[in-house]
């Protein structure tokens, strides 16, 4: 037995060195100590090396609405038309922009010929056209389309195809709408309306944005490795101009601050960084002029559960219990600004001369007394683990609405729990966030209370609001709608006080000097086309 | 022996049963709708409705589960929600990591572990002996997350000299290893002190002093041998932690280990990942526990398992 003993431990010994040895085999060609990698490799490449998250899905943006993954898509495929980042819209695949009919419910579309996919399959109205019914049979964001008729029957499945697309020839296409929709052109811009091949996607299946995704973008999708990165290579036939890159590398980091020692050490270009890190790099003289800031168009709020917190007294004075400037100095140190509109800048509806909630506690006081609820309220915030400044936010409102008579608890779940409780009412309150995805205040204030649907967590509900939203959606003049949505945001904010504005953010991201044309859209959108690289 | 490896993994079978019943039922209590962190925006009652027919989440309680079992016996755990990918292509591709970080890890904690154990008993009492239970307990207290950025930085960052994250060299996997083996070498250098003085008392260790045999061999031919039970149980436990994962060092330095996975696919709600997943951390516990018991049996030779059993 002892003998049998040590040949048995000295073949096990051995085969655990054998597993480490093998197991850390070389398994491509990477730098093999702890040497920084190149922006330009040997051949002479360009290489944009970006620090990403995991989407930890497919890179499909009929399916998967998250910012990790247009970041990858916004440079693969493209839609018919392009946000630029002052919020104007441009032909992207359209010789010009869409016309409309004199009733405003049919817009003609003309396709630039010859538009290549990066299969090499030219692009038709077939492709649009199975494009956006795949973008409604997926169901995640496919009601961007519901004005066009024929939406419901394709969604119900009485339809197999979207009747109000009509295919004149391959370049020629009319989009019918069942009424007015001023937005459309900005809902067609965004991610999820990207344009596939038809016959490849179909052919792709639940393949598609793991192994396979074809567009018409700059970049060709080469590779996806979950947990790893994606690589993304120049596409040398596209439409429009050459991307002055030769590949994009996403190389997925989940931790910040090893994110940010991989730029330092000169492996990555850009990565974005946390507010709460912004003193630290700021100071720090190397970094300091590399930090880019940019601006989403969205912001933080507090979110009221309107069926708990049904009395618009103690919403509006919860609403004023709390100091936004000291949130602003003290969780995000200068890089946050209080909020005074739900809209923000930028937007049509925004309103310029509205204040930032002050803070008041003895008028919070006052509107709890006239509630019937002199001897305080009880509020339950609750937190998304996944935001972490939320915590210091929110024990700061906890520590200043009690001069006000507030009794806040704190409840933090995980995104899972959390998306489950605000839509489902399990929250009386809770801090949310939301950033446009096309420019429009329709973008913005849906998520809220829409006026077409009423699916959202608040159970807000004021049938002004409601008229206010349909109106905005079928006025064309800006002027106009400038009034509608201001109107509806005043009536959501200022007097049902259904969401209360907090904070808008300032967002920083470290960029290499060497990065050059990078572009931060407001949309959360980055477009790497013209981004060039030059060595200092 | 035989028929006791072969009770073990009948008992194993019943286990992973048991856990994976035990993980379905609490998956449906606690809150989190898979189906709404998909959907995320604009997700009216329809649309969650339809999600949920075509993944199968609007069957009976009963049939989804019994569904599990009945594919989870041919390795088939489904398909992961959100990266559309078979789980266990998935549970494969980070067992392979995960596996190569534990071989590592578990050499660096052994190693390092046993040898400081060892030189802390014979020099019992002295600098040294405190220096390196000092060393020990610092291992065993210091989190790992915070060795872990400390290493980037110094080897990393400061020196320049190792990979701060990712998994495509063998030189990367120095830093996770490191942080990952530390508390585990710390664990097992303070036990393997201890068995050690235990067992430098006893009769025949001085009966091998007095009978001339020289010092390395009492050491590691009589004393380490038999102070070895209590170091096998301790390190079969720990290479079944390591196996499984260790979601910090995952996350710290990038490498798309189980742990990682487990996290992930808890806070997405994957259903069938999460649940491939638990299966996998169970029968990982669970055999790691049965070659610890068998390898008593190889360093003692007065235990036996089966009929009439031990002594």
């Amino acid at each position: 037995m002892k003998k049998n003993a040590k040949k048995v431990l000295a073949l096990l010994l051995a085969s655990t060195m054998l597993f480490a040895a093998a197991g850390c085999g070389k398994t491509e060609e990477a730098p093999v100590d702890g040497e920084q990698t190149t922006t330009t490799s040997t051949e002479g490449e360009k290489v944009f090396r970006v620090g990403a998250k995991d989407p930890k899905c497919v890179f499909d943006p009929n399916q998967y609405t998250y910012t990790h993954v247009f970041v990858v898509t916004d440079n693969v495929l493209e839609s018919l038309i392009k946000p630029l980042n002052d919020g104007s819209l441009v032909p992207e695949l359209l010789t010009e922009m869409p016309t409309l009919s004199e009733d405003m419910k049919t817009y003609s579309f003309e396709l630039k010929e010859g538009v290549k996919f990066h299969n090499g399959e030219i692009l038709t109205s077939n492709d649009v056209k199975y494009s956006y019914e795949r973008l409604i049979k997926k169901q995640v964001m496919g009601s961007i389309l519901s004005p066009v008729v024929g939406y419901q029957e394709l969604v119900d499945g009485t339809a197999t195809e979207l009747a109000g697309f009509e295919i004149i020839d391959d370049t020629h296409f009319n989009i019918h709408l069942s009424d007015v929709y001023t937005p459309f052109m900005s809902a067609l811009a965004t991610p999820y309306a990207a344009i596939f091949p038809a016959k490849a996607c179909e052919e792709a299946g639940d393949t598609w944005g793991r192994d396979v995704l074809i567009g018409t973008g700059y970049f060709t999708f080469d590779k996806y490795e979950q947990g790893v990165g994606v690589t993304l290579s120049k596409f040398d036939e596209h439409h429009d101009q050459v991307a002055k890159i030769d590949r994009v590398e996403y190389k997925f980091i989940e931790d910040d601050n090893t994110q940010v020692l991989e730029y330092q050490k000169g492996n990555l270009d850009y990565v974005e960084i946390q507010s709460t890190m912004y003193p630290v790099y700021s100071a720090d003289p190397e970094l300091k002029d590399q930090l880019v800031p940019f601006q989403p168009a969205g912001g933080f709020y507090i979110l009221y559960n309107t069926k708990e917190m049904s009395d618009p007294r103690v919403r509006e004075a919860f609403s004023i219990s709390f100091d936004r400037n000291v949130i602003c100095e003290n969780v995000f140190h200068g890089t946050a600004a209080p909020s005074k509109s739900f809209i923000p800048a930028g937007l049509i509806g925004h309103d310029e001369e509205a204040e930032v909630y002050p803070y008041d506690p003895e008028r919070a006081k006052q509107l709890l007394t006239e509630a019937g609820y002199p001897n305080g309220y009880d509020v339950r915030l609750t937190l998304n683990a996944a935001y972490p400044l939320d915590i210091p936010i929110a024990t700061t409102i906890q520590e200043q609405a009690k001069a006000a008579g507030f009794n806040v608890t704190l409840d933090q779940v995980d995104s899972a729990a959390w998306g489950e409780m605000k839509l489902n009412g399990g929250m009386q309150a809770c801090i949310s966030s939301w950033y446009v995805d096309y420019n429009d205040p329709d973008s913005m204030l849906y998520p809220v209370s829409d006026g077409r649907t009423d699916y959202v967590s608040s159970f807000y509900h004021n049938d002004e609001f409601k008229q206010l939203m349909i109106d905005g959606v079928r006025t064309v003049d800006e002027a106009e709608r400038h009034e509608i949505y201001k109107k509806a945001e005043h009536i959501l904010t200022r007097e049902d006080y259904a969401v209360s504005p907090v904070y808008n953010e300032t967002k920083y991201s470290l960029v290499s000097p060497k990065v050059q044309n990078l572009d931060l859209g407001f949309t959360l959108r980055m477009f790497f086309g013209q981004v060039d690289i030059v060595e200092q | 022996m035989f028929s006791y490896i072969l009770k073990r993994l009948g008992q194993t079978i019943l286990v992973l049963i048991g856990i994976s019943l035990v993980t379905f039922i609490l998956l449906q209590v606690v809150p989190g709708d898979p189906v709404q962190l998909m959907l995320e925006k604009r997700a009216d009652p329809q649309t969650i409705a339809a999600v949920r027919h075509e993944l199968g989440l609007d069957l009976p309680l009963t049939t989804q589960y019994f569904n599990f079992l009945k594919n989870a016996l041919h390795f088939d755990f489904g398909v992961s929600y959100f990266s559309k990918e078979p789980v266990t292509a998935v549970l494969l591709r980070c067992f392979k990591v995960t596996l190569k970080l534990t071989c590592l890890s578990f050499i660096f904690a052994v190693v390092v572990g046993i040898t400081c154990g060892i030189i802390a008993a014979i020099k019992r009492g002295t600098a040294i002996d405190s220096a390196l239970m000092t060393l020990a307990m610092f291992g065993v207290s210091a989190p790992s997350f915070w060795i872990a950025i400390i290493l980037q930085i110094i080897f990393g960052i400061k020196l320049n000299i190792l990979p701060i994250s990712g998994f495509d060299t063998p030189v990367a996997f120095i830093l996770p290893s490191i942080a990952l083996g530390a508390r585990y070498a710390g664990d097992i250098a303070r036990i393997t002190r201890t068995s050690m003085l235990d067992v430098v008392k006893q009769d025949y260790i001085r009966t091998a002093r007095a009978k001339g045999v020289k010092e390395n061999l009492i050491i590691m031919k009589h004393a380490l041998k038999n102070a070895m039970i209590p170091i096998i149980t301790l390190v079969g436990t720990e290479l079944g932690c390591m196996l499984t994962g260790s979601m910090l060092i995952e996350r710290v330095f990038s490498v798309p280990g189980i742990g990682k996975l487990a996290v992930d696919a808890m806070t997405s709600r994957d259903l069938p990942l999460l649940e491939g997943t638990v299966v996998y951390i169970a029968f990982v516990f669970v055999m790691v526990n049965l070659i610890v018991d068998i390898s008593y049996a190889l360093f003692d030779p007065r235990i036996r398992y089966g009929k009439g059993n031990s002594k």
